[in-house]
């Protein structure tokens, strides 16, 4: 006799563990002209390749936040779209204090829709990408980021676009991480690398300690 | 039914790499170990951190360790205040550990792996969960999650045979063997396709394995274990996928007559086919006459007084007389009295 087979309707479908991802990007005026459309270029990137690999697909839960003359939840939190509405527009200042308390607000949310579907998650990851400095009180913000940061509660990815952007200020939210700065505008090959980095996280097992943010590994593809 | 059964423990094991670590040629880090006798049993199942470079070799010290030092200690934790009883498992896991690391002249964390293990002696039970691996009962058609992984509040975080106050963290309950049917231990690869997260169900592969185990060989459980659920579990996850299983068989004798050759073989525990037939007819002649001496059996089955006490005897254990079966208390879901 042979043995017998089971089959996938003999398993169960649980939840793919999610990487919650809030993106801050800057788009104050002085991210008109090329430095905006090689930005949208980029989030596209982001999204298509995170598409078209099925476990990045999976787990990938991010959010898209731009900040200049308005705040702006562009791409919300679910399933990854290949190709979502993404409008920017370069105009206004830099208020990046608001924001960073805001994506940590929808970060939190998003974790408490976690929690009460029973799903679970990853570190959640904050991106905050900005060519300058901010125009607004960081305080509270500076304090939410280093603060969770410190617990291992959240990873802070920083990113100076150009060489007006304030790493110094960009290191106060990432008192682990320090921020590097992109070459030029190579907004595209830091998105792709930001994709691999989530299809990784999401494909590491229990005790894996995950670091994607290698500076060889970002200086190779996108970083200064 | 109102008829004596045969009773046993059997046991099946498998371990198995995830498509990761196939791709990258590197070992599985899980090791799950298992063995069954007529009336215990015990499964040990660990799963090595991602992060710790030897951990392959953690997981078998410890599965190897735990699985000769449980079926010899079971009584004597099962006595022992519960405290008492996390803190000598995990000490004796982290002795194995430690000589492991030692023998290889590396730190005993570069060994971190989890723990998950289900001791079966007579009437009692102890099951034990240090980590993110599942624990689960399966009862009267029923199943549940008897001790669940223990995570951090994030997806890849758990806690390991090396990590501070593991002893603490061990999960550990007793409970009465005949409130189940069998045991399953899985990595938490194998459990994010067989336990159902939000409820604690089992998956129902696990129902027809355990329902195999009564009725098929036992080497077309172990196939449809490796061929059939391994494929499967790995089409779901990236991660190592392993199962162990101890499944409660029990028979009464005309429906083992109608089971395969191997199967009467593994319950009656005989190797032969000519051993089969003379166990086979002793059990006849015994469940005929439960008063009958040795001698007696033996003039009726053609048998030698010492032959017919040797099968005799190994029939004891095996035979569970009416009113004191398992199922009599079956339909009990299996509860956890105390856990960490």
């Amino acid at each position: 006799m042979t043995a017998p087979t089971l089959t996938l309707d003999d398993l169960i479908i649980n939840h793919t563990p999610r990487v919650p991802v809030a993106i801050c990007l800057d788009v104050s005026g002085s991210m008109a002209g090329q430095p905006i459309a090689e930005l949208a270029q980029g989030v596209h990137t982001l999204f298509a390749e995170l598409y078209d690999n099925a476990l990045a697909r999976a787990s990938a839960d991010v959010a898209v936040v731009t900040f200049g003359a308005r705040i702006d939840k562009i791409v919300d939190f679910g399933p990854v779209q290949r190709k979502p509405f993404v409008q920017m527009l370069a105009d206004g200042l830099t208020p990046m204090g608001t924001t960073v308390n805001y994506a940590l607000d929808l970060l939190e949310a998003r974790k408490q829709d976690y929690k009460a579907a029973g799903v679970s998650y990853y570190q959640p990851w904050l991106i905050l990408m900005t060519d300058g400095a901010p125009t607004d009180d960081i305080t509270a913000a500076v304090r939410r980021t280093a603060a969770m940061a410190s617990a291992h509660k959240l990873l802070v990815i920083p990113v100076g676009v150009g060489q007006a952007a304030d790493l110094g200020v960009l290191s106060r939210f990432s008192p682990q991480q320090r921020p590097l700065r992109l070459r030029g505008l190579a907004f595209t090959p830091f998105f792709r690398w930001l994709s691999a980095s989530i299809e990784r996280v999401s494909n590491s097992t229990v005790g894996t300690e995950f670091r994607p943010f290698d500076a060889s590994n970002a200086r190779a593809s996108w970083a200064l | 039914m109102d008829t004596p059964v045969i009773a046993r423990w059997l046991a099946h094991a498998v371990e198995a790499a995830g498509t990761s670590h196939l791709e990258r040629g590197t070992p599985c880090q899980d090791a799950a170990l298992a063995a069954a006798g007529p009336r215990a049993a015990v499964a040990v199942l660990c799963d090595g951190a991602g992060s710790a470079p030897l951990s392959h070799e953690g997981a078998r010290a410890v599965s190897t360790a735990l699985r000769a030092w449980l079926p010899v200690h079971h009584r004597r934790l099962c006595a022992l205040p519960l405290p008492d009883a996390r803190a000598a498992i995990t000490l004796e896991a982290q002795r194995a550990l430690l000589e492991r690391a030692a023998a290889l002249g590396v730190e005993v964390r570069a060994l971190a792996c989890t723990l998950a293990f289900a001791s079966v002696d007579g009437d009692s039970a102890l099951v034990g969960n240090l980590g993110d691996g599942v624990v689960g009962g399966l009862s009267g058609g029923e199943s549940t999650t008897l001790l669940g992984p223990m995570r951090g509040e994030f997806a890849n975080e758990t806690v390991f045979v090396t990590s501070r106050h593991a002893a603490e963290h061990l999960q550990l309950a007793q409970l009465p063997a005949a409130t189940v049917d069998g045991f399953a231990l899985m990595s938490d690869g194998a459990a994010f396709s067989l336990v159902d997260a939000r409820t604690g169900h089992l998956a129902r592969a696990l129902h027809h394995l355990a329902a195999w185990c009564a009725t098929l060989q036992p080497s077309d459980v172990a196939d449809a274990l490796s061929t059939s659920l391994v494929p499967l579990l790995r089409s779901r996850t990236r991660d190592d996928v392993s199962v162990a299983l101890l499944c409660h068989v029990r028979l009464d004798l005309d429906t083992l007559l109608t089971r395969p050759r191997r199967l009467q073989q593994a319950v009656l525990g005989v190797g032969s086919a000519l051993g089969l037939r003379n166990r086979l007819r002793v059990l006849a002649a015994r469940l005929a006459q439960p008063e009958a001496s040795a001698r007696r059996v033996g003039i009726e089955v053609g048998l030698s007084t010492r032959a017919a006490r040797g099968h005799l005897d190994a029939l004891a254990s095996l035979i569970v007389p009416v009113g004191d079966r398992a199922s009599d208390v079956g339909g009990q879901q299996p509860t956890v009295r105390a856990s960490a």
